[in-house]
C-alpha cells in the first residue's frame, strides 16, 4: 500500500532529517514507530500524511508515484489518511460535533449522514455526553478522543497517531491503544510514533526506530 | 443564517474593519454616481426646454421709437413700437412658427425671485420680450435674423439659450467624467482593501488552514470559507452604506424643495437610475467575495 525507498528529506538548505528510509507498509498491518526526540518520527509521519515532499528517493502511496501526483490530486490521497496530532490540532471555536464532522464536510457528505456518524463515532470513545462541548472545556483525554474520533470518521485506509498517549495517563493510553487495535482489525493500516515503552510492548507489533534520520525495523 | 466557518474569521479584528470600509466606499459611490444622474437629468431639463425657442430683447427707451420721429413718445410706446416691427419680421421667417410678445405682468412673474411680489413701480426701465417657438425641426441660421433684427429694430437683442447651455453642458460632461473616476477609484480601493484583509486572514489562520488541508480540503473549499466571510461583512457595510447615501440624498430632495431652486433642480432619478443605485451595493459585494475568492486561491497555489 506504502513503498518508501531511499527516502530523503531536508527542510529548506538544512540537514537531512531523513536518511535514505525504505519501508514496505503492507495494508491492515500495524506498526510503532519509534526513537528519541528529533530522531525524525514527525518528519516520517509528515511524509506519510502528505504535509511534504521528499527531497529525494520514492514513495508510492495508494498505488501512485508521489513524484507523478499533482497537487490538484493530493487532497483525494489525503481523504484516505487519518491523523492523529500530537497536540489535537482541534479548532477551539467549534463544538466536539462540528470538529470530529470535518473531515466529512470537507468530503461533501450530506448534513443527516454526518450527524449519525458523528454520534456514532463519539460515542465508540466514550464521549456521547460532549457532544456540543468546546475543546477548551474537555480533558486532555477528551480533547484526544474528539481527535481520534475526527481522525476514524471517514473510514480511512491509513491512521496515524503522533504520540498519542503523551497526554493522558495510563489508564486512558491502553484504552487508546485497544481502539487503535480494534480499527486495525476492521482493515485499518496504524502506524503510532510513541516513546511509550509501556505500550509497544503491550501490543506486540512490529517496530520501527528511527535513530539520526535512519529507519532500523525491529521483528517480533 | 449560517453555521460556524471551519476557519475562526468571526474573531478577527479586522472584520468590523471591513464592513466600515465597505459602508464609506458604497456611501461614496452612491453620492458620486447620483451627482452624475442628477446633473445628467438637469442638463436634459434645461436642454428641452430651450430646445426650439428663442428669446427677442428689446431694451427700453428703444432708438427705434427715437428714429420713428416720435420726440415726445413715453418709453413704453417707443418700446411698443420697436416690439410690432421685430414681431412683423419674426412671423414673416419661414424657421418662426410663433412669435408671442410677452404682457407686463409674464414680465414681473419673471423678476419675482429678484424683485419680488406685487407690480413693478412705473419709473423702473423694464425691458419688452418676445418669446419665439421655431417650427419643428426647422433650420434656422441665428446669425442672419440677428442681422436682420439689428437692422429693423437696432435695440433687440436676440437671446439664443444654446449660446450659454454649450459651456454648462461641457462643464457638466466634466463633472459626469469625474464622478465615473471616483466611482472607479473607489471600486480599485474596494479590491486592495479586501486583498490586504484576506492575506492578512490567511497569514493568521495558516495552521487552521494547513489542517484542513490535510484532511483533503481543496483549495476552492478554503476560498468558499473567506468569501461566506467577506460576503456577511461587506453585505453590512453595503447596507449601511447605501441606508446612510438615500439618507442623504433624500434630506437633499427635501432642502431643496423648501428653498425651491431654479438651478439645479430637485433630486430626481428615472426608473434606470434607481436601478443603477442600488446595483452599487449589490456590485460592491460581489467584487469583495470575487476578490476575497480569487486572492484566496492565488495564495494556496504556493502551499503542499
Amino acid at each position: 500500500m506504502i513503498r518508501f525507498e531511499n527516502v530523503g528529506l531536508r527542510y529548506g538548505l538544512g540537514p537531512e532529517v531523513l536518511r535514505d528510509v525504505s519501508f514496505h507498509l503492507e495494508p491492515g498491518s500495524f506498526h510503532f514507530l519509534t526513537g528519541a526526540s528529533g530522531a525524525g518520527k514527525t518528519s516520517l509521519l509528515r511524509l506519510l500524511y502528505l504535509a511534504h515532499r521528499p527531497s529525494r528517493g520514492l514513495i508510492t502511496m495508494f498505488e501512485r508515484n508521489l513524484a507523478e501526483v499533482e497537487r490538484r490530486e493530493l487532497p483525494a490521497l489525503r481523504r484516505r489518511i487519518g491523523v492523529v496530532f500530537q497536540d489535537f490540532r482541534l479548532l477551539d471555536h467549534l463544538s466536539a460535533m462540528d470538529n470530529v464532522a470535518l473531515p466529512l464536510r470537507i468530503a461533501g457528505a450530506k448534513k443527516d449522514e454526518i450527524r449519525s456518524h458523528v454520534a456514532e463515532l463519539l460515542a465508540w470513545v466514550g464521549l456521547e455526553d460532549k457532544v456540543n462541548a468546546r475543546p477548551p472545556t474537555l480533558s486532555g483525554g477528551e480533547k484526544q478522543g474528539v481527535a481520534i474520533a475526527r481522525a476514524v470518521i471517514t473510514r480511512p485506509k491509513l491512521l496515524l497517531a503522533d504520540e498519542p498517549t503523551g497526554n493522558v495517563d495510563p489508564e486512558r493510553a491502553l484504552r487508546l491503544m485497544r481502539l487503535f487495535l480494534e480499527l486495525n482489525k476492521i482493515g485499518t493500516t496504524v502506524v503510532v510514533a510513541t516513546h511509550d515503552r509501556r505500550l509497544i510492548e503491550s501490543a506486540g507489533k512490529p517496530v520501527w526506530r528511527l535513530q539520526a534520520g535512519e529507519l532500523k525495523i525491529e521483528r517480533r | 443564517m449560517w453555521g460556524p466557518l471551519d476557519l475562526p474569521l468571526e474573531k478577527d479584528a479586522g472584520g468590523r474593519l471591513l464592513s466600515l470600509v465597505m459602508a464609506a466606499m458604497v456611501f461614496l459611490a452612491v453620492l458620486a454616481l447620483a451627482g452624475a444622474f442628477i446633473l445628467d437629468h438637469s442638463l436634459a431639463g434645461w436642454r428641452a426646454g430651450v430646445a426650439g425657442r428663442l428669446t427677442v430683447e428689446i431694451a427700453p427707451g428703444s432708438a427705434a421709437a427715437a428714429k420713428a420721429g416720435d420726440a415726445t413718445a413715453d418709453a413704453d410706446a417707443a418700446a411698443a413700437a420697436s416690439v410690432k416691427a421685430a414681431l412683423k419680421l419674426l412671423r414673416a421667417h419661414r424657421a418662426v412658427a410663433r412669435a408671442t410678445p410677452l404682457g407686463r405682468r409674464d414680465i414681473e412673474t419673471l423678476l419675482k425671485p429678484w424683485l419680488g411680489a406685487g407690480p413693478l413701480p412705473k419709473d423702473i426701465p423694464v425691458p419688452r420680450l418676445i418669446s419665439v417657438r421655431l417650427k419643428p425641426g426647422a433650420s434656422l441660421d441665428t446669425a442672419a435674423l440677428r442681422k436682420a433684427l439689428r437692422a429693423k429694430v437696432p435695440d433687440a437683442r436676440l437671446d439664443d439659450a444654446s449660446l450659454w447651455l454649450k459651456p454648462l453642458v461641457r462643464f457638466i460632461h466634466v463633472a459626469e467624467s469625474l464622478s465615473a473616476a471616483v466611482v472607479l477609484l473607489i471600486a480599485l480601493a474596494t479590491v486592495m482593501m479586501v486583498v490586504f484583509a484576506t492575506r492578512a486572514g490567511l497569514a493568521v489562520h495558516h495552521e487552521v488552514i494547513e489542517l484542513l488541508h490535510l484532511m483533503g480540503a481543496r483549495d476552492s473549499y478554503i476560498a468558499r470559507q473567506f468569501a461566506l466571510h467577506t460576503f456577511k461583512l461587506s453585505a453590512i457595510g453595503a447596507v449601511l452604506g447605501i441606508g446612510a447615501a438615500a439618507a442623504i440624498l433624500w434630506f437633499l430632495g427635501r432642502i431643496a424643495a423648501l428653498v425651491a431652486l431654479p438651478v439645479p433642480p430637485a433630486v430626481h432619478f428615472s426608473h434606470v437610475g434607481w436601478a443603477a443605485l442600488a446595483a452599487v451595493p449589490l456590485f460592491a459585494v460581489l467584487l469583495a467575495v470575487w476578490t476575497a475568492r480569487l486572492t484566496v486561491r492565488r495564495t494556496l497555489k504556493h502551499m503542499m
